[in-house]
């Protein structure tokens, strides 16, 4: 995924024009909050409709590289090249690692290294308008309880994502609550008791011969 | 009285609201008279009902029920030749408007692709995009900025994945990849995901363990629990009452 990094992404813009000659101008941030402003009071939502994926537990934790319990908080909040999306970058402290079958080599300083996650979906204020961006069925991770999270290594960007915006789950009076607002995965994983969740994650991590 | 009981409305209608379809149901009190001379009889009244499967479920903005929408207008879709001509996007396109074409007749709604970037038509413009990388879905609607009603303000996106393989559209089998416009457009015209199974309509969420190329879909096309609430309430008179589900 590119990134907007100032005079480097310029120059990739630049470099890239002729390709780019029949992408779709769609609509910045700042040009939607403007034109929010126009008419209407207040925070500009923008919510993403995405077709979610549910997968089976197995395939889950076939999928992910890392799986943890951890509290996270965001770090910061950053555009997509194209400004018309705001990802964010959280800093994961783990409760316990749940499972890690492809372990990964930090890039960054030496020293004990923070688990970074980005998700899609922010907030920021573009022309004096709060904009909030989020996938309609999937908000961003809550800070301040523990969540169980799968999780994929970016090795481009040197952070993790989420698997899918099915794979992230509250734990609430000890059982599981996915944060995607589905009645697919509600179905499928919602009320589980958390002790339950961790055998089973545990079981299929054995079952797959991955590492633990 | 009570419709859904068979028998109780009476012959010769004998209607069950849970039959799927739109109704007009006419109907009057009747009761015996006193001595006090009270009426005996209501006035004729007449309600219209759709029967669905599930209740239907709208794309409401968050702060409150305006149900997010394209103008009641035809809508361009810009596609970019170098997306039309690969893996039979025009055929699947075509299909999947043409469905909607029909279902939306009256509504003043149509969808056209275009070839040139119909930004400068604002909220009437769906700009059809490959660049969609959130983790997980098999495509993505995104509504910007609406107006005091709901309807679009500035061109939407729909945007179609190519990483990883599971998910690209460009390998995606022909019926999966006209299910996956269809379902979109339905989106452009303010569903969302109701609890139908995919065999009862095109705006159901895929069930559990299905991946996008990797599955066959029931049906191709919307029916009446994705049509009538969109013609009846959103297109129509944006009533957005449902009961017994």
């Amino acid at each position: 995924m590119m990134r907007k990094h100032g005079l480097t992404m310029l120059m990739w813009s630049l470099a890239v024009s002729a390709v780019a000659a029949q992408d779709a101008k769609v609509p910045t941030l700042a040009e939607s909050a403007l034109l929010h402003r126009t008419t209407q009071q207040g925070p500009l939502y923008i919510e993403r409709i995405n077709d979610h994926i549910v997968l089976p537990l197995r395939d889950m934790v076939q999928r992910s590289d890392l799986i943890l319990q951890a509290l996270v908080r965001p770090r910061r909040t950053y555009l997509s090249d194209n400004q018309s999306w705001l990802y964010t970058e959280f800093e994961a402290t783990p409760i316990r690692i749940l499972a890690q079958p492809r372990p990964r080599v930090p890039q960054q300083q030496p020293g004990p290294s923070p688990i970074l996650i980005e998700q899609s979906g922010g907030s920021a204020v573009f022309n004096g308008v709060e904009v909030i961006v989020r996938d309609s069925e999937f908000h961003l991770l809550p800070t301040g309880e523990p969540l169980v999270l799968f999780l994929t290594y970016d090795e481009k960007n040197d952070r993790y994502r989420l698997l899918g915006s099915a794979s992230a789950f509250a734990v609430r009076a000890s059982r599981i609550v996915p944060l995607l607002k589905s009645h697919v995965v509600e179905a499928e994983f919602g009320g589980i008791p958390y002790d339950q969740f961790i055998r089973d994650i545990q079981e299929n991590v054995q079952a797959t011969g991955l590492k633990r | 009285m009570d419709s859904r009981v068979p028998g109780t409305t009476g012959p010769p209608i004998n209607t069950m609201l849970y039959y799927l379809g739109a109704y007009r149901h006419t109907y009057q009190s009747f009761c015996s008279g006193t001595n006090c001379n009270t009426p005996t009889n209501s006035d004729v009244k007449e309600v219209k009902l759709n029967g669905l499967q599930c209740a239907p479920t709208w794309n409401f903005y968050p702060l409150d029920t305006r149900t997010m929408r394209a103008p009641a207008q035809p809508i361009q879709v810009y596609i970019p030749d170098s997306m039309w001509n690969q893996n039979g996007l025009s055929t699947a396109f075509q299909a999947a408007k043409n469905d909607w074409n029909t279902a939306l007749a009256g509504t003043g709604v149509t969808f056209e692709r275009t070839a040139v970037d119909c930004s400068a038509d604002g909220g009437a413009c769906i700009q059809m995009t490959q660049d969609y990388t959130d983790p997980g879905g098999c495509a993505g609607f995104q509504p910007n900025v609406i107006d005091g009603q709901g309807v679009f303000a500035n061109p939407t996106q729909l945007r179609l994945p190519i990483t990883p393989a599971d998910r690209d559209w460009r390998t995606r089998p022909p019926n999966n990849l006209r299910r996956t416009i269809a379902h979109e457009l339905g989106h452009a015209v303010g569903l969302k995901h109701p609890t139908c199974t995919t065999s009862d309509a095109i705006m159901a969420s895929l069930p559990q363990g299905t991946i996008c190329n990797n599955y066959t879909p029931p049906i191709l096309g919307p029916t009446a629990n994705d049509i009538l609430p969109t013609t009846s309430s959103t297109y129509g008179d944006h009533m957005q009452k449902w009961c017994n589900f």
